[in-house]
């Protein structure tokens, strides 16, 4: 029995320190995993209620340019609501401004920090260069670091999209990249009978990049055929360095056989809260599939080798035709990795319609050797071919900007639907909280003072046990606290309500079981069994009154869901889980807390467990 | 004492709120605020003063704006949403803000703007709260399954827990004729935190009687019922007190955003805790015995 206390009591302190930690440390960070920010208190998500956000406006335009119907905008509205809720905004704010509404307001709780992740596909650049450069840009307060071969930049404030374009477009084209090539030598049959090989000059290569304006910064010639030359403006731009050097390059009688780039941008992502919201809300996430016809006529002058290369990537070669297939034959989308090629993915699948459709449109480009090409919002994002025709309509797409975040991201704006009409957004500002953050100060500091003063009460009037439960609601504020920040929970005035509700419920819990042991005490049983029996007598009370609770926060939790009623929704969220957490605690750390406590002598005296002082017999002692 | 004594006046009173409190739903009905009607934005720059958050509050209740949003944008520069306000409110609020202030606001944009919750948040609302109840009433069936006719403790804590709203709303009404309090979405969280406590309170107060039934099956239901209110009633006081204790602080020492929310919470917990000892458990007496006893 002492074992089984003693084993509860280390259980539990561990818990505490566990939770202690997590509340006490900002930010909270285990590899990519992190949580806590270091601006609110005890680094809690709060939501735009009570701490301030971005205010965003945007103009909404008909796809044509005109002014968009009531009804478009309506729907603008919500899809928005949609997808900000979608994405965890909790009550972001969503208004449409005008009579006709022609514009749409939003505002957004204050996100996690702004980051920017980027790769490059062979050798890295020094971490200094970028480093200056973002500071000659007038940003202070950024830390660089790097994960595996990616480079994460996290800025403490948020960024702008010209900055983004800015940082962008500098690791894109303001970086030297270095090319190297090799070309197969030709094989010259001299009279003497031998065989010379020749390899190009530094002057025909020259000659061929300059014939495309491809402006390099400095050029060495190697031994057998290997050449070097540095140049800016290399990859992941969509009419890249890399096409346009290599069509050059196939002018020449040489054929080469390796043409590779150190350092050239790979990937870029912006991300963070507020970059990710403004992508969610402003892109009209059109999802299109066209089938991408590749070039069937060979330029005369063109090598076999680079026709190959580009007849299907070079516009000028491929015909694009529509399919029919869009946003609107979807029936899911969901985030993902896909296991063979082992990158985030967005699963999509079809309805019926979109189904056949596809599996007309995939058996046709298996036959034909054409590829598939994906775009969403206009932007090419694959474009895969395909070995036999796809039935069942499923599939899944993916690129070279998709991470996991961007993934999830497709997957929020493809489910929530295609906006009717286009958005631009045309003011960004920062806002302070909805509540005023001078009154809000002001109620948290009351609701302190209240609860100080529900503690004092606890102990003057239940005595040994109040003392007992105070701790144990101090214990459950911890845990709480704890389990909210690392879901995370949002919390917003309708979260703070729920958590003073189940604040009340602890209470409830703890006067129930200090009532129970008080009426055993006084029906004449010892200590230690009176707490016992206490306990359990309480238990029904206790669990009926949670449950019920439990399930009415169920309920409402899956309506605010389904009708996207955040109110709803947060409420039940921190109701649900404050109220299970309370009757866990009052109940199990209650109980073994004052199984250890009544162990003492100097508290053994039955009176300080007893609430009024009854005339008994050990009065006075 | 038996607190039970008086208990058809007890549920003759309530009842009689209740039809008053359904009254005032119908006519005048709840105060919509500015969450569920279409309004007005203005956004507002001073040059040199730099005025708070409760200055440019203080102007648009003076003239008539009384529950408005007031965000501040950065220095000296506030978005302000206000119900509909037309060209001659507007005047009013730039003269009153010009009087306080000593300045004229620059006014950056005026613009209307749609609701920012949906119209058919209430009715959800409801409908979630209808489905909730409907599950409590399961579960209290399944709890109380050892005691006879458990659907009527089921029924009673649901007939309380409809008292308690329609009473937390009625008052409300009254106090918004009274001191402007205004129906925003923050008004629905209030009710079902009241719901929330409502059956909490009622099923502690059966969960004694269940219990004094169980152990002693010869007493008479009404001794009971009786027993157990006496027996639970510190309970039921002590956690209304506790509860109500931070509230009130934060009522009286808070922020004034928070004002009309408090309120119904407030509301909630005194209708509740009375509810609980005198309604439910009279209900259950009224069931077993008829009008008469």
């Amino acid at each position: 029995m002492i074992l089984l206390r003693f084993k509860g009591i280390v259980i539990v302190i561990i818990c505490i320190i566990i939770a202690a930690l997590v509340i006490s440390i900002n930010p909270l960070k285990i590899n990519n995993w992190e949580r806590g920010n270091k601006d609110t208190i005890l680094g809690m998500v709060l939501g735009l209620d009570l701490i301030g956000g971005t205010h965003l406006v945007y103009e909404i335009k008909s796809k044509t340019g005109e002014n968009p119907s009531v009804d478009d905008a309506e729907g603008v509205k919500k899809i928005i609501e949609k997808r900000v809720n979608e994405f965890g905004v909790s009550e972001a704010n969503v208004q449409l401004i005008g009579t006709p509404p022609d514009k749409i307001l939003i505002q957004i709780p204050s996100q996690s920090q702004d980051k920017i992740t980027f790769s490059f596909s062979d050798k890295d650049p020094d971490i200094s260069l970028i480093t200056d450069k973002i500071k000659k840009m007038g940003i202070e307060d950024f830390q660089i670091e790097k994960v595996e071969n990616e480079f994460v930049l996290t800025f403490d404030t948020s960024l702008d999209q010209k900055k983004i374009e800015e940082i962008k477009d500098f690791l894109m084209n303001s970086l030297e990249v270095i090319v190297k090539i090799n070309f197969s030598p030709k094989r010259i049959e001299l009279a003497s009978g031998e065989t010379k090989l020749e390899f190009p000059n530094k002057l025909d290569i020259d000659a061929v990049l300059e014939d495309e304006n491809i402006e390099y910064l400095s050029f060495t010639s190697k031994e057998f055929g290997a050449f070097e030359f540095t140049v800016n403006n290399y990859g992941y731009d969509k009419d890249s360095m890399n096409e346009k050097i290599t069509y050059a390059l196939s002018k020449l009688d040489y054929n080469f056989v390796n043409l590779q780039a150190d350092g050239a941008l790979n990937t870029f992502v912006a991300s963070g809260g507020i970059q990710s919201a403004k992508r969610l809300i402003g892109s009209t996430a059109q999802l299109e599939f066209r089938i991408r016809e590749c070039g069937d006529a060979k330029p005369e002058d063109l090598d076999e080798n680079v026709w190959e290369l580009v007849k299907c990537f070079d516009p000028q070669y491929y015909n694009e035709v529509a399919t029919g297939l869009e946003s609107k034959n979807l029936t899911d989308a969901s985030p993902g990795t896909n296991a063979e090629i082992g990158t985030p993915v967005v699963n999509i699948t079809f309805d019926d319609e979109g189904s056949d459709t596809f599996y007309e449109v995939t058996d046709r480009i298996s036959r034909t050797g054409d590829l598939l090409a994906i775009y969403l919002d206009n932007e090419e994002l694959i474009t895969p071919g395909a070995d036999k025709a796809i039935s069942g309509g499923r599939a899944y797409i993916y690129g070279r900007d998709i991470n996991a975040t961007r993934a999830r991201e497709i997957a929020i704006q493809l489910r929530s639907g295609a906006l009717p009409a286009t958005l631009t957004l045309i003011q960004e500002r920062n806002v302070d909280a909805v509540l005023g953050s001078e009154s809000l100060t002001k109620s948290l500091f009351a609701g302190t003072i209240g609860f100080v003063l529900v503690l004092l009460f606890m102990m003057a009037y239940y005595k040994v046990p109040g003392v007992v439960s105070s701790l144990t609601l101090i214990i459950y504020v911890v845990f709480v606290l704890a389990i909210f920040k690392i879901i995370p929970v949002t919390l917003t005035l309708s979260g703070a309500a729920a958590l003073i509700l189940s604040i009340g419920f602890a209470v409830d819990a703890n006067i129930l079981i200090a009532e129970r042991i008080k009426e055993e005490l006084l029906s004449g049983r010892n200590l230690l069994n009176s707490i016992s029996i206490g306990f359990n007598r309480a238990w029904p009370s206790i669990r009926d009154g949670n449950v019920s609770t439990i399930i009415t926060a169920i309920v409402l939790f899956w309506f605010g869901s389904r009708f996207s009623t955040s109110v709803m929704q947060g409420f039940a969220l921190t109701l649900g889980l404050g109220v299970l957490i309370s009757m866990l605690t009052s109940f199990y750390v209650n109980r073994i807390l004052i199984v250890i406590v009544s162990r003492f002598n100097i508290v053994s005296n039955t009176n300080l467990y007893i609430p009024v002082v009854k005339k008994n017999k050990n009065f006075g002692d | 004492m038996n607190i039970n004594f008086k208990r058809l006046y007890v549920l003759y009173i309530s009842g009689f709120l209740m039809l008053i409190a359904i009254i005032l739903l119908i006519f005048p009905g709840l105060p919509l605020g500015i969450d569920f009607t279409s309004g007005s934005t203005i956004s507002y720059r001073w040059v040199d003063k730099n005025p708070t958050q409760e200055d440019i509050i203080f102007a648009l209740k003076q003239a008539g704006f009384e529950n408005s949003i007031v965000q501040s944008m950065g220095e000296k520069e506030f978005f302000i949403r206000t119900s509909e306000m037309g060209n001659t409110g507007k005047e009013k609020i730039d003269k009153i803000l010009l009087e306080r202030i000593q300045e004229k606001p620059i006014t950056l944009d005026t613009n209307t703007v749609g609701s920012s919750v949906a119209e058919n948040t209430i009715r959800n609302s409801i409908i979630a709260v209808f489905v909730a109840s409907l599950f409590v009433m399961l579960y209290i069936i399944y709890a109380f399954r050892n005691i006879e006719r458990s659907y009527l403790y089921a029924i009673a804590a649901i007939i309380t827990l409809i008292h308690d709203v329609f009473l937390v709303m009625g008052i409300f009404i009254i106090l918004s004729l009274i001191i402007g309090s205004q129906v925003n979405s923050i008004f629905i969280v209030g009710i079902l935190t009241v719901i929330g406590y409502s059956v909490n309170d009622t099923i502690v107060i059966f969960d004694r009687i269940r219990e004094n039934q169980i152990i002693n099956r010869s007493r008479e239901f009404f001794d009971t019922v009786n027993k157990s209110v006496k027996e639970s009633i510190t309970r039921s006081l002590g956690t209304s007190i506790t509860t109500s204790t931070v509230i009130l602080s934060m009522l009286l020492f808070g922020g004034q955003s928070l004002r009309d929310f408090l309120i119904v919470l407030l509301l909630g917990v005194i209708i509740g805790t009375y509810s609980s000892i005198f309604v439910a458990s009279n209900l259950l007496i009224l069931w077993r015995y008829g009008p008469k006893k």
